[in-house]
């Protein structure tokens, strides 16, 4: 479309406004980057986070404009109880201030990285939204914030939503309602920034007008390279340390131990069937699986021929029957006989394996099926040491504090590097004379030998 | 609207189609199927019917139904069943917490002897039976509930169900979709609230043929994405029961673009909606409408008339008015500011039509009302309060009709030759200006208006004065 055709361009006045999750300059038809000419509405627009961007165009053309974007939630922090911090996360928040209030700080698990982020939201004193992965982050976070901030903190997330000053969501719930929080906050911290360059996860990011941006991980780095977006979403990685760096100086010692259980004839039997049946119909199609993209190929093709389908229930089944190897169990049994006085956590890779161990030793389960309520009080009562002991599958890989756990059983995994380092931190967290375990549980002679090697490598070395 | 595993698509070249189910009695008997084992199932618990469905589904997959067409139909109907907790002697989470904190004082259930016990001193502390206990603590796992309704769709209607959600299930990955069809104003006027309500925007077009309305989000200009696929999804039943009507949408599916069209020949695979029933604005437009028809002095009315697009907006104009080859509209304006009217006159002006805007003077914003704006050359501003009243409308349709006449007839009134040819005309009057009246009398030498008043009066006509000024008078029957 011409600017003729834009209607009357005169000398009117040049208003910046918010529209669910972009901004939309009026007055003005000229098309100044990242500007767009929006036919539908008759005016300029950009993403939310190029605010900043679209000010600093239109100031450096000595542009009059009102400026309407933000309508940040008013309030204030109250006083502000927080322990010293430790010289790293000191060197953290520093980093980031310099870096004109964005960027990511990279540390290991049980550093203290939300320390680094209550006292970077202390300082810059602006309304702010935490986003998190779980509702267990979720719920410790509103905590935390309450009490070192001395504020109502507002939840969205788990069927609230209550914005506050400082307000706490999930990636799912703020991803929701990007378009409406998107101009409330002034500061975004993201928690395990590394789920944010996600298709829908990313938006949460771009909808907003907040300037000032801090993100949060351990592990950086996604399988899909796409953590090199994070750079235009959040900024630049402003501190790292790595575990090796970190280790023995703020974390607990850590042992590994594998161990190696068989089959018993009966399943070696079995698994033998199962696998074979799977291996033939892959060499029959000349397949090899080496990629999470080669298995979508699979699954996709067990939509369309019996055959394929059969071959991944095959898989199904060999994969379960590794899984809930009565060796495994037995195992299990004798590693909590052992540990009578600490504090175990339990992690299987799926829930009919949770409920399994949950049933037979009654012990507590989380899964990604229990409410929240449960969840908080099966929490709640770990920590009191009311319970030794939780199984459970993936939902307490990220960063929920379980400060007194010890032991960690990992009884089958995928090979994926980040949840291991993850469950490996939940029982790192520092305290005196402590020392932690971390059994792994492997079955000689199948697929899972490897899985292992490949989830060590991420530790080994790096 | 299905899990995204459960789609099923037909691709060829970059056309994409959901696989619809047909209803043919293939399909119509596995639906029934299905039906069946729920129905039965009302009164005992989840887990016996997920065996049971567990079952069929085996069953149905030999017959070599596609899993995914099954799984679909079983999605569908385990939305239209209502649980409810068993009743257990105490509530299931005081029973779990029990036995999970006797577990871990005791150290785990680690042999059967172990469990035993930790069972026994759990239902101790609480003061009932290790059944009961048990019972409880099972109470909380997913698949206890028990069914306690059950509401049955016809077998087809499932169908039809389930085609619906497969082409939601697809929008779900929609960037951009447009609807084009022939509606009135009140459909359209509801299609468009839909999509605002759900915070989409679009762009009209419609050049001679139907309504088109290119519809996404926001940041659609700005960035490719499917967030606002779900939300078009939505908005697509309110397209289904239009008698005409035809969606394209712009698709990404594993990473690559398609193109999916659909029209009204794939409505009967589909569930119809009930059409709309007529919604007034306000009160208003309801009374004025009422009004208008009881005294309709020949012109129709129509409320929310056909659609017009004015600069890539749809424009639904309140009422139109028409007689003969005359079409007018008619626009009420409820609340507004000086600048509100001067926008919307703009737009309106790029409207061909004549078109009347009445304005409420009450409901202003600025406490000085000035209607001193300048009027367009196709726009009657007209000021009431209150109520619109016909006496405010009137004089623009009689301005409109004279012009009409002037530009018809007046160049050449009626020349009548005789008495007999006077006596037709006048008793084919309904209403016609004083003026063109004058002029045919003056043939018969009548020379002022109160001898044609007397003349007038004899055929059951009146004078009607509607200012001092005699060119706006008319004359109207009375009588017959």
């Amino acid at each position: 479309m011409s600017s003729e055709s834009r209607g009357n361009s005169g000398p009117e006045h040049v208003r910046l406004e918010y529209d669910r999750g972009t901004i939309v300059v009026k007055g003005l038809t000229q098309e100044i980057p990242p500007l767009k000419w929006d036919p539908r509405a008759k005016c300029l627009r950009a993403l939310a986070y190029k605010y900043l961007e679209v000010k600093r165009a239109l100031e450096l053309l000595g542009m009059e404009f009102e400026d309407r974007v933000l309508s940040p939630i008013k309030g204030s922090i109250g006083t502000v109880s927080l322990k010293p911090l430790r010289d790293y996360q000191e060197e953290a928040v520093e980093a980031w201030l310099r870096a004109g209030k964005r960027g990511i700080v990279v540390l290991p698990t049980g550093t203290g990285k939300t320390i680094i982020a209550i006292k970077i939201i202390a300082q810059v004193n602006e309304p702010t939204l935490v986003v998190v992965p779980t509702l267990e982050l979720l719920e410790q976070w509103r905590l935390e914030l309450s009490k070192a901030l001395n504020v109502n903190v507002g939840v969205v997330g788990g069927g609230s939503r209550e914005l506050s000053f400082v307000t706490v969501s999930t990636y799912s719930s703020a991803y929701l309602h990007a378009e409406e929080m998107g101009d409330k906050f002034k500061l975004l911290v993201f928690d395990e920034v590394h789920h944010l360059p996600s298709e829908s996860f990313r938006q949460i990011a771009l909808m907003s007008a907040a300037p000032y941006r801090l993100g949060l991980t351990a592990t950086l780095e996604r399988e899909d390279g796409k953590h090199v977006d994070l750079l235009d979403l959040v900024g630049d990685v402003v501190y790292r340390k790595s575990v090796y760096e970190m280790k023995s100086k703020h974390l607990a010692d850590f042992e590994l131990v594998r161990v190696y259980v068989e089959l018993t004839d009966d399943e070696r039997g079995e698994f033998e069937k199962l696998y074979s049946m799977y291996r033939d119909f892959l060499e029959r199609r000349n397949w090899r699986l080496r990629s999470l993209q080669d298995f979508r190929k699979l699954i996709m093709a067990s939509g369309l021929s019996r055959e394929a389908r059969r071959a991944l229930m095959a898989w199904r089944d060999a994969r379960l029957l590794i899984l809930n190897s009565v060796s495994k169990l037995d195992i299990l049994r004798d590693l909590l006989r052992k540990h009578q006085d600490d504090r175990i956590l339990i992690f299987t890779e799926l829930n009919e394996t949770v409920r399994k161990i949950s049933r037979t030793f009654l012990i507590p389960e989380i899964t990604y099926k229990t409410s929240s309520k449960e969840r908080a009080s099966v929490m709640e009562l770990f920590k009191k040491g009311i319970y030794r002991a939780v199984v459970t599958s993936r939902v307490l890989e990220e960063g929920v504090d379980v400060p007194d756990a010890n032991v960690a059983i990992v009884l089958s995994g995928t090979a994926s590097r980040r949840s291991f380092v993850q469950r490996l931190g939940r029982i790192l967290r520092p305290a005196p004379g402590k020392k932690a375990v971390l059994y792994e549980v492997v079955v000689k002679d199948t697929p899972e030998v490897a899985i292992s090697k490949r989830r060590r490598k991420g530790l080994v070395g790096s | 609207m299905l899990p995204s595993e459960l789609l099923r698509v037909k691709k060829k070249g970059n056309k994409i189609m959901p696989s619809f189910a047909s209803l043919d009695y293939e399909n119509e008997y596995a639906s029934s199927l299905l039906i069946d084992v729920y129905s039965e199932h009302v009164g005992k618990t989840l887990r016996e019917l997920e065996e049971s469905v567990k079952e069929i589904e085996d069953q149905l997959e030999d017959l070599d139904y596609h899993p995914k067409f099954v799984r679909g139909l079983i999605e569908l109907l385990n939305r239209a069943i209502v649980t409810e907790r068993p009743a257990t002697k105490v509530p299931p989470d005081v029973a779990r917490r029990t036995v999970f904190s006797v577990s871990s004082e005791r150290g785990f259930a680690i042999t059967d002897r172990d469990r035993f016990e930790i069972l026994s001193e759990a239902a101790c502390r609480l003061g009932v039976s290790v059944e009961d206990l048990v019972k409880a603590f099972e109470a909380s796992y997913e698949g206890s509930e028990v069914i306690v309704d059950f509401k049955a769709p016809e077998p087809v209607e499932l169908l039809k169900q389930y085609n619906l959600s497969l082409l939601q299930t697809l929008m779900f990955k929609a960037t951009s979709m447009t609807i084009i069809a022939n509606m009135t104003g009140a459909e359209a006027k509801s299609l468009l609230r839909t999509i605002k309500r759900f915070g989409l925007m679009y762009m009209a077009d419609k050049e001679g043929g139907p309504l088109k309305i290119h519809v996404d989000g926001p940041a659609s200009i700005l960035t490719q994405t499917r967030r606002y696929g779900t939300r078009m999804a939505k908005v697509l039943p309110a397209v289904l029961h239009l008698k005409t009507w035809r969606v394209r949408a712009e698709i990404i599916h594993m990473g690559k673009r398609y193109t999916l069209e659909i029209d009204e020949r794939y409505g009967n695979l589909l569930p119809s909606k009930p059409p709309i029933e007529e919604e007034f604005d306000s009160l208003v437009e309801e009374e004025f409408m009422l009004k208008f028809r009881a005294f309709s002095m020949g012109w129709d009315i129509v409320r929310e008339p056909e659609p017009l697009v004015v600069d890539g907006a749809v424009f639904i104009p309140d009422f139109a008015l028409s007689k003969d080859d005359m079409k007018i509209y008619l626009e009420i304006v409820g609340f507004w500011t000086p600048s509100y009217i001067e926008k919307k006159l703009k737009k309106l002006s790029n409207v061909k039509d004549v078109m009347i805007v009445a304005v409420d003077r009450k409901l202003s914003c600025a406490k000085e009302v000035s209607l001193s704006l300048k009027e367009l050359p196709n726009i009657k501003l007209v000021a009431f309060e209150d109520k619109l009243k016909l006496s405010d409308v009137l004089p623009v349709l009689r301005e409109l009709e004279r012009r009409r006449a002037v530009a018809v007839h007046e160049e050449s009134p009626p020349r009548l030759a005789s008495e007999e040819e006077l006596r037709a005309y006048l008793s084919k009057i309904e209403e016609e200006p004083l003026r063109r009246v004058l002029e045919v009398l003056k043939g018969f030498g009548v020379q002022d208006v109160h001898e044609a008043q007397r003349i007038l009066k004899k055929h059951g006509l009146v004078i009607v004065w509607k200012s001092l000024d005699q060119s706006e008078a008319i004359v109207k029957r009375l009588y017959r």
